[in-house]
Parts: C-alpha cells; sequence; structure tokens
C-alpha cells in the first residue's frame, strides 16, 4: 500500500507539533522533532503497516523530543535555575505566578531529561499525552505491568528530584 | 526525610504536571516546515523504492494475482448454477461493503420485539449500543467491554476475550455482511434476488428485494442510489437471533462521528464502575435470575456465533458437526447433532445447545440444527426439548 505522506503530515502533524513543542517549548527545538518524528514514521512503514497512526505518530514525536531534552540539558550541563516554589499556578495567574509556573514546567522538564528513555517516554505519553495502560504498552512493545513498573520508577525519580527544588528552597529561604 | 516534605514533593510534582500537561498550544507547525517536511518524506521514500522495486514487489504480485484467481473460482462455483454472477449480486454486496467502509455506522431496529441501536466505529474498531435497558460498548482496539446495568446502577467493564476483531464485525446480528452471507447460503434452496428502483419520500432508490423459499423469507433492502449504501432492511423473518414470527425493519446511517464513550449513551457519571469478566459484552451475560431482555438477545447472539461457526465447520466436514466447540462460557453446553439430526425438518426440532440455569426465571434460549435460535419460556417444553436432544445425542 503506498501511503499519502502528505495527507499523513497534514493530518497528524498540528497533534505532532503539539506533542514536541510542549516537551521543548522551543520553536527550532521542536521544528528538529517534527521532521524527525515522520522520517521515523516513514521507516518504521518500510518494516510493515501501520494501524494507529495517532498513536504512533505521538510516541515517536515524544521520543524526538525527549532526546532534544536530553541534548539540550547535556549541553548546558545541570542548571543552576532553582524554580520558585513559593510561587505555583492559581487559576488565574498573575505575570509572577505564570512565571513561577514556567519555572515549575522546566524543572520537570530537566528532572525527565535525566529519567532513563524508557521510563520518560512512558511517562509523558501517560501524563502528557494522556494514553492508557494499554495503548502505552501496545507502543513500547511492552507489557502493560511492566509500564506499570516503569511509570512507578519514574515517579519516584521525579518526585527526588522535586526534593533537591524543595532542599534549596528551605536554604534560599534560611538565607 | 519527613511526611511533610514527602506529601509536598508530591504536591510539586502535581503540580508540575498539571501545569505542563494543561499547557495549550494552540499554533500549529509552520507550513513553510509542514511543506519541507513533506518533499523530504517524499524523497527519501523514491529513494528507497529505486532500490530493488522489482525484487520487492514481484512476491506481492503473485500473490495478488493467486487471490484474484481463488476468489474469481470461488464467486463461479458458489453461483455457477445460476449463471454468471448476476449484477443485483455484484450491485447489493457493493453496497453492503461502501456501508461496511465508513467511519460510524448507526443502526436502529425500529420495529417489532425488541428496540435496539447500535453505533459501529470503524477507526478505530468500536461499538456502542443500546439493548432494551442496557447500554453496552465494545473497544476493540483496548480490547475491554462496558455493560452498564441501570437496576444496579454499575458499570461492569472488563476484558474483551479472544474474539478476533473479524468476528465481531462480522457476526453480529445487524450486521449487513451476515444478512448478504445469509442470502448466499439460502440461493441454493432456490431463493431469488429482485432488482428494482423505487422513489421512497421524494428520493430514488435501488430496492433488492430477496424472496427465499427455505425459509419462506421475504427481506427488503434499500439503497441509497447516489451514496450506495444501505439505508433499510425490512424483513419478515429476520436471522434467527430475533425470534422467527418477528418481522423487523433495520435502519441504518452514517454520521460523520460516533459516541466517544459508552457515557455519551446515557451512563450516569456517577455509576460505580466494577471489573467486569473476560469475554465478549454478549460473553459476560450468564442465565442468572431477573435478566433483562437485554441481556437474552446479548446471550443469543453469542449462540448464534457459534451455531454458525459450526454450520461452517460441517461444511468442510462432509456436513458432521464438531464433537466440541472451545471456548464456550460455562452456561452454555453443546449437544453434536447426529447425521440424522440433520435431515429436513428434523433439524428445525434437535436442540443443538442450551443455557444452563440454576432456578428457571424468564426463560432460556435454545439453538437448533438448522442454526436457529428460539426463546423457550415455558420450563417444562425446555426440559422436554433437552430429552429429545439428549436422546439423540446416545
Amino acid at each position: 500500500m503506498v501511503i499519502d505522506w502528505a495527507k499523513v503530515v497534514r493530518k497528524h502533524g498540528q497533534v505532532v507539533w503539539q506533542t514536541a513543542y510542549r516537551l521543548l517549548a522551543d520553536h527550532e527545538d521542536a521544528a528538529d522533532a517534527f521532521q524527525e518524528t515522520f522520517v521515523s514514521a516513514l521507516q518504521i512503514t518500510q518494516r510493515g503497516g501501520v494501524r494507529d497512526w495517532s498513536g504512533l505518530l505521538r510516541t515517536l514525536a515524544t521520543r524526538r523530543a525527549l532526546d532534544q531534552l536530553r541534548r539540550r540539558y547535556r549541553l548546558a550541563g545541570r542548571s543552576e535555575r532553582q524554580a520558585d516554589l513559593s510561587q505555583l499556578p492559581s487559576t488565574n495567574p498573575s505575570p509572577a505566578q505564570r512565571a513561577a509556573a514556567s519555572e515549575l514546567q522546566e524543572r520537570l522538564r530537566e528532572a525527565m531529561a535525566l529519567l532513563t528513555p524508557q521510563q520518560a517516554e512512558a511517562f509523558c505519553l501517560r501524563h502528557l499525552e494522556h494514553m492508557s495502560y494499554r495503548q502505552i504498552a501496545r507502543q513500547l512493545g511492552l507489557t502493560v505491568n511492566s509500564v506499570s513498573a516503569l511509570l512507578h520508577r519514574a515517579r519516584m525519580h521525579l518526585r527526588e528530584s522535586m526534593r533537591e527544588d524543595l532542599a534549596s528552597k528551605q536554604k534560599g529561604e534560611q538565607k | 526525610m519527613n511526611e511533610e516534605s514527602e506529601e509536598k514533593r508530591e504536591q510539586l510534582l502535581e503540580q508540575a504536571i498539571s501545569s505542563l500537561g494543561g499547557t495549550t498550544i494552540a499554533e500549529g507547525p509552520p507550513p513553510e516546515l509542514t511543506q519541507a517536511v513533506i518533499a523530504r518524506l517524499s524523497a527519501e521514500r523514491n529513494q528507497v523504492q529505486r532500490v530493488g522495486t522489482w525484487e520487492r514487489l514481484w512476491p506481492r504480485l503473485v500473490a495478488a494475482a493467486a487471490t484474484v484467481c481463488v476468489v474469481a473460482a470461488g464467486g463461479w462455483w458458489l453461483l455457477g448454477e445460476h449463471g454468471a454472477m448476476p449484477s443485483a449480486y455484484a450491485e447489493l454486496k457493493e453496497a453492503v461493503d461502501n456501508s461496511r467502509s465508513a467511519e460510524w455506522m448507526h443502526v436502529r431496529k425500529s420495529t417489532g420485539g425488541m428496540a435496539f441501536e447500535w453505533w459501529l466505529g470503524t477507526m478505530p474498531t468500536r461499538f456502542f449500543g443500546r439493548i432494551g435497558d442496557r447500554i453496552v460498548g465494545c473497544d476493540v482496539k483496548e480490547r475491554e467491554t462496558y455493560v452498564y446495568n441501570p437496576a444496579t446502577r454499575t458499570l461492569a467493564v472488563g476484558e474483551l476475550g479472544d474474539d478476533s476483531e473479524a468476528v465481531l464485525k462480522t457476526t453480529e446480528p445487524w450486521d449487513l455482511a451476515t444478512w448478504y452471507d445469509q442470502l448466499l447460503s439460502e440461493l441454493s434452496s432456490g431463493g431469488e434476488l429482485a432488482r428494482s428502483v423505487e422513489v421512497i419520500e421524494a428520493k430514488e432508490r435501488t430496492v433488492f428485494t430477496w424472496s427465499g423459499k427455505k425459509p419462506d423469507r421475504t427481506m427488503r433492502i434499500v439503497v441509497d442510489t447516489e451514496a450506495k449504501r444501505v439505508i433499510r432492511v425490512e424483513a419478515d423473518k429476520p436471522l434467527g437471533l430475533w425470534g422467527e414470527d418477528e418481522a423487523a425493519v433495520f435502519t441504518y446511517n452514517y454520521p460523520e462521528t460516533g459516541p466517544a464513550d459508552v457515557y455519551d449513551l446515557g451512563v450516569p457519571r456517577d455509576a460505580r464502575v466494577v471489573e467486569g469478566p473476560v469475554g465478549s459484552t454478549a460473553q459476560v451475560i450468564g442465565p442468572h435470575k431477573g435478566r433483562s431482555e437485554a441481556d437474552i438477545a446479548m446471550a443469543a447472539a453469542l449462540m448464534n456465533r457459534h451455531l454458525k461457526a459450526c454450520r461452517t465447520y460441517a461444511g468442510s466436514h462432509d456436513g458432521e458437526w464438531p464433537d466440541k466447540i472451545e471456548g464456550l462460557p460455562g452456561w452454555l453446553v453443546y449437544v453434536k447433532p447426529s447425521m440424522q439430526d440433520l435431515e429436513g425438518d428434523v433439524a428445525s426440532q434437535t436442540v443443538v445447545m442450551y443455557e444452563t440455569y440454576d432456578a428457571w426465571d424468564t426463560g432460556a434460549i435454545v439453538g437448533v440444527a438448522d442454526t436457529k435460535l428460539r426463546v423457550v419460556r415455558d420450563e417444562a417444553e425446555f426440559k422436554r426439548l433437552l430429552a429429545e436432544a439428549s436422546s439423540g445425542a446416545e
């Protein structure tokens, strides 16, 4: 079967872009991830058919965006910035609160870049793409139990990262 | 590490997830990026295709040619005694295929006995329906089934059993392919399909009228001439499930979208969700006391499916039915019919499948050797049929 790639890109481009941009918050990086997502999809279709385009492309976009995140933090080294955790997003955020929310998001991105690739993928697909355990299992070629274990470990590591933030914040307050 | 900081960390993580997940990205990819990606994919695909195109394609071409030969031979064999395939059959088959390939199909049984309506989504495959007082659903991709019981306000979410997608799609009583296959199977008994054009509600429609001899059945299948899709089926004796004496009209339409889940069909958001058993929506229904007409219909759908499978098996085993049926739920009993039981009118009286029960309630369903189903309301009658079936099997 010949795939009409123009149709696939136009139909799923928006969701691929959103997936990548949400994780990267950077136009250039998102554009790279966008392009790499479809190239990966092309390679996959040369090995076999695709039943769930949306699921596949969201998974690939997440994977490519996480690759970019890892590169970003490797190049920059561990960030010295610490989020201002005293101001968290509210339903009607002020500019300061928006800034804090943005800091918090950045902190989560950095923490995700430190997870193992599988943990990070499973975490993003579950919490950002809202896929079911079964969908994630199918996309990653795992069992539902493995996905569950991956998510548990990912959460544990991310909580630990939050502890570092909390400790920094408490130190800051003491000063 | 105290409990408070543990809690605080969890809270922070949740807030971070919710903040990142809730970020709205209104803009899509820049148009020039989309164009660049399309151009790159096109270039890369062409590059791959240039390398060994013929080597990769020839096995497929051979397989395709073989398939065409087999299909043509099958069609010739099936319809041979009636001459070349009449255009009416070809046209009806085209309408059936068109109807089944729609993204969403909605079917409603608008007259006769218990009402039902059903939505079938094909991309991906999922079913949602109202049968009597029940709301049911099945997500084939997620392998999940849903049965809402309004009496207990519970939504049972179960795991879909081993039924393949193809089996689920083609053996439900409302499925157009099932109707069409049934007509083909009745061809050898002298049935005929006629085609006419009628004006119905100010629109020109193609009407296919089936006159069956055995069973003596008349069906009218109305097709939208322009869209070439089935919009109505009228049957004086529908397929076994809905009862031999019950005429019914099924109306079909093809909406652009369908329900997202069973809640869209009216399951209350606060319904208690309970874990359902493994099996299809029909398999999860056992013959328990106080079950509704809807449960009976779903159980009947399952029996219908197994009986059809037996008939198919017999077709390739000199008419002999299987010794046993794999995968029957515990509440269904199969009795293999003898060759004598399958002859003539005896077949319609020979019970080959029945439900077990602890205490007689509203009735039970029995399947007979001519693959029809019957709902038996009277316990004494049920026992008599069972006794005859058992003695025949010995």
